[in-house]
């Protein structure tokens, strides 16, 4: 029984993960599609081959960074909805630096490539929080516009700077092969899944460590939970804003490695896919908590990968299913405080009755 | 008092954090994976019926992004994999792909499932293509608007720069302004490539004559922005364009709109779009990607199926000039001059420019 009440939260999360399947599985019978056909094709696309699970895997990846990154802004109680254009900015830089270095050896140029990375996505981060601290203009309103400066700066070395001539794609010239990172062939089958899902969950784990142990996360979640506190201890929040803010970009910076240095080996107009919003959805999902994050995200990853297959093995439903499967988990979790509450005053009164 | 009020901001910033729920998560998460797997057994749907060859097979078509309802590219290639179902009792899967990361597990999807032959609609294709194919040589595939090589693949490309020539050369017979117009989707070598002849042709019937062109934009994202599209054919018409042609995709659409409202005319692009604004449309310029999918579901089920490059021009009509009820009235007193042109060119008598041939390294990627 305490247990369920401690963690009252994550249940009620899982909750609302299946009620938002249920109710997209309910929508399906609605459309004339058997439900159990939908959940097989769903389950067994995500995870019925050592391909599919790899595929799953690949695409979790960047959602674990994005996912990651908001939830470190979340932390300070910031809402970073840049992630999308931080993850543009980081996959360019690491392919500037892929082309511009390419005859470095793969021990230099990893780091330096996911420094690079990490470098731009951070700075498209600082500037957000500049114009909050400096400006006091809302990190949302800053974070999202910063989306569209980050498009344009991306399209301009995309398509005119590192431009491939040989190519009809929007796309950058191939990267040197020291930048390449190495498959992981022996869980991914013939997928993409490369070591970036591994630089991911090092990541995971040490976001966690560094907040719950650290006085840099202390500071941070301070500055967040209890900012009027935090400021008379004598913590500038201006200060822990921006570097929350420029973390926080960093993080999602890293996340078109495993598209840009793993897979494609070249920055394509548009290779982020939306990785940066559903991020988003990872985090709230993941409650801010990089484990979480990890699950939500591998969920996330496999439903896409899952979806792919509705389409040519159902006929009445197409891959858009995962979008609503994902709309309803978000709506439901957004309801979680509500239901909460209620189930905690229920299982209180509960057990004060029987005692 | 103090330690309290530090205890309770704690739990506040910590919230909730846990340690066993994580673990107990990914459980579960394995949990569902062996279920899954244990289902596999019971019956994997869509795999039962599927035949290797003969009549019955199941094909796999992997569209582009602009999807199946763009009344263009991907249309005419939905239209010819239908037909070749309809005739030879095929069965067909067809994905659209909503972005670039899409393609290659499509494609293997197919192959996985033991599908004879996998088809690729546009030149996006090519490098996923590349990959999936050498890992599953006992699959065929075919490629539209672009080459790979392999012992597996064949490929299919169009002459696009003869059929432009044509059209053109319709556009500069028909205009009464002396100006004429061109709207490109996205600024490429192929869509150079469409402009280059067209002005050729244009000129070619009146030298004279103007030509003013415009791109949608530089990424994918300009074949799907319609709006762009009228915008651009609207400029072109304030500027004395009577005639516009459009090689844009769904951009196009708006190119439709512009000249109806302006009560001028447009010509369409890859499959038949006279219809879509019936008397407005003074032709279209086919690509019959129809047939290149329909031609290789033939050879597939015939058993005869052929890697290596192909090329369709004005010859083997797979670039080609739309005439129907729609646009008869139009172009029929000019017919007598086009077929003349469309002979000289198969002929060699007219060199068409090909805008390949000027940029060595462009073009088949």
């Amino acid at each position: 029984m305490n247990f369920v009440t401690k963690n009252i939260s994550w249940f009620v999360t899982l909750g609302a993960v299946l009620l938002g399947f249920s109710a997209a599985l309910l929508l399906a019978a609605v459309l004339g599609e058997s439900p159990s056909l939908v959940a097989t094709v769903l389950i067994r696309g995500a995870v019925g081959s050592a391909t599919s699970l790899g595929y799953s895997l690949y695409y979790a990846t960047p959602l674990i960074f994005t996912g990651l990154a908001v939830s470190w802004a979340l932390k300070a109680g910031l809402f970073n909805i840049g992630a999308e254009g931080q993850m543009t900015l980081g996959g360019v830089a690491m392919a500037a630096v892929g082309i511009l270095a390419s005859g470095l050896p793969a021990a230099v140029a990893w780091p330096l490539a996911l420094f690079a990375g990490f470098g731009a996505g951070a700075s498209a981060g600082w500037i957000v929080a500049w114009f909050k601290v400096r400006r006091g203009v809302h990190e949302v309103l800053g974070s999202i516009l910063m989306n569209f400066v980050s498009y344009g700066i991306a399209g301009l070395f995309i398509l005119n700077i590192f431009r491939n001539p040989s190519s009809q794609n929007p796309e950058t010239l191939p990267i040197g092969p020291g930048f390449e990172l190495s498959q992981l062939s022996l869980i991914g089958g013939t997928s993409p899944l490369n070591v970036a899902f591994v630089f991911a969950l090092v990541f995971a784990a040490v976001a966690d460590f560094v907040i719950r142990r650290t006085r840099l996360g202390m500071n941070l979640r301070w500055s967040g939970g209890a900012p009027e506190f935090a400021r008379r201890s004598g913590l500038s929040i201006d200060r822990e804003t921006m570097r929350a803010l420029a973390i926080s970009g960093g993080l999602a910076g890293l996340a078109g490695a495993s598209v840009v240095l793993g897979y494609m080996h070249k920055a394509r107009e548009g290779f982020s896919a939306g990785a940066g919003f559903i991020g988003i959805a990872v985090a709230l999902l993941g409650r801010g908590n990089p484990w979480g994050v990890i699950v939500a995200a591998l969920l996330f990853g496999g439903l896409q990968k899952g979806s792919l297959d509705l389409d040519i093995d159902t006929d009445k439903i197409s891959r858009d299913l995962a979008g609503v499967i994902q709309a309803l988990i978000v709506m439901a979790v957004a309801a979680r405080p509500v239901i909460e509450a209620g189930l905690r005053t229920w299982l209180e009164r509960r057990k004060r009755e029987a005692t | 008092m103090r330690q309290n009020l530090f205890h309770s901001l704690r739990a506040r910033c910590l919230g909730f954090a846990p340690n066993l729920v994580a673990p107990i998560l990914v459980a579960l998460m394995v949990v569902v994976t062996l279920v899954s797997c244990t289902k596999k057994e019971a019956g994997t749907p869509g795999s039962s019926s599927e035949k290797l060859a003969g009549p019955g097979i199941t094909i796999g078509l992997v569209l582009d992004k602009g999807g199946k309802d763009d009344k263009s590219f991907n249309s005419a290639a939905v239209a010819g994999a239908e037909r070749a179902a309809k005739e030879f009792g095929v069965v067909i899967k067809d994905v659209e792909s909503p972005d670039d990361a899409a393609f290659e597990p499509a494609m293997r999807t197919f192959a996985e499932r033991g599908m004879p032959l996998v088809i690729g609609i546009g030149f996006a294709q090519t490098d996923p293509m590349k990959k999936v194919a050498a890992q599953f040589p006992k699959t065929h595939f075919a490629v539209i608007d672009g080459v790979v090589e392999g012992p597996n693949v064949t490929s299919f490309m169009f002459e696009e720069h003869e059929g432009s020539y044509l059209v053109g050369y319709l556009a500069g017979l028909v205009t009464k302004t002396g100006k004429v117009g061109f709207v490109g989707g996205m600024e490429i070598a192929m869509i150079r490539r469409f402009l280059m002849a067209y002005e050729a042709g244009v000129i070619a019937a009146n030298p004279k004559a103007k030509v003013f062109s415009n791109f949608v934009g530089i990424t994918a994202s300009a074949w799907a922005n319609p709006s762009k599209g009228k915008e651009l054919a609207l400029s072109q018409i304030g500027q004395g364009a009577d005639i516009i042609f459009h090689a844009a995709g769904a951009s196009g659409m708006g190119v439709f709109d512009a000249v109806e409202e302006k009560k001028v005319f447009a010509i369409g692009v890859d499959s038949n779009q006279n219809g879509i604004k019936p008397g407005r449309v003074l032709t279209s310029m086919l690509k019959r990607v129809d047939n290149a999918v329909y031609e290789v579901i033939r050879s597939e089920v015939e058993g005869r199926f052929k890697p290596g490059p192909n090329s369709f021009g004005l010859k083997d009509k797979g670039v080609d000039m739309a005439v129907d009820a729609n646009n008869e009235a139009l172009v029929a007193p000019h017919m007598k001059k086009l077929d003349e042109v469309r002979e000289q060119i198969i002929s060699g008598k007219i060199v068409v420019p090909d805008f390949y041939k000027t940029q060595p390294t462009s073009g088949t990627k």
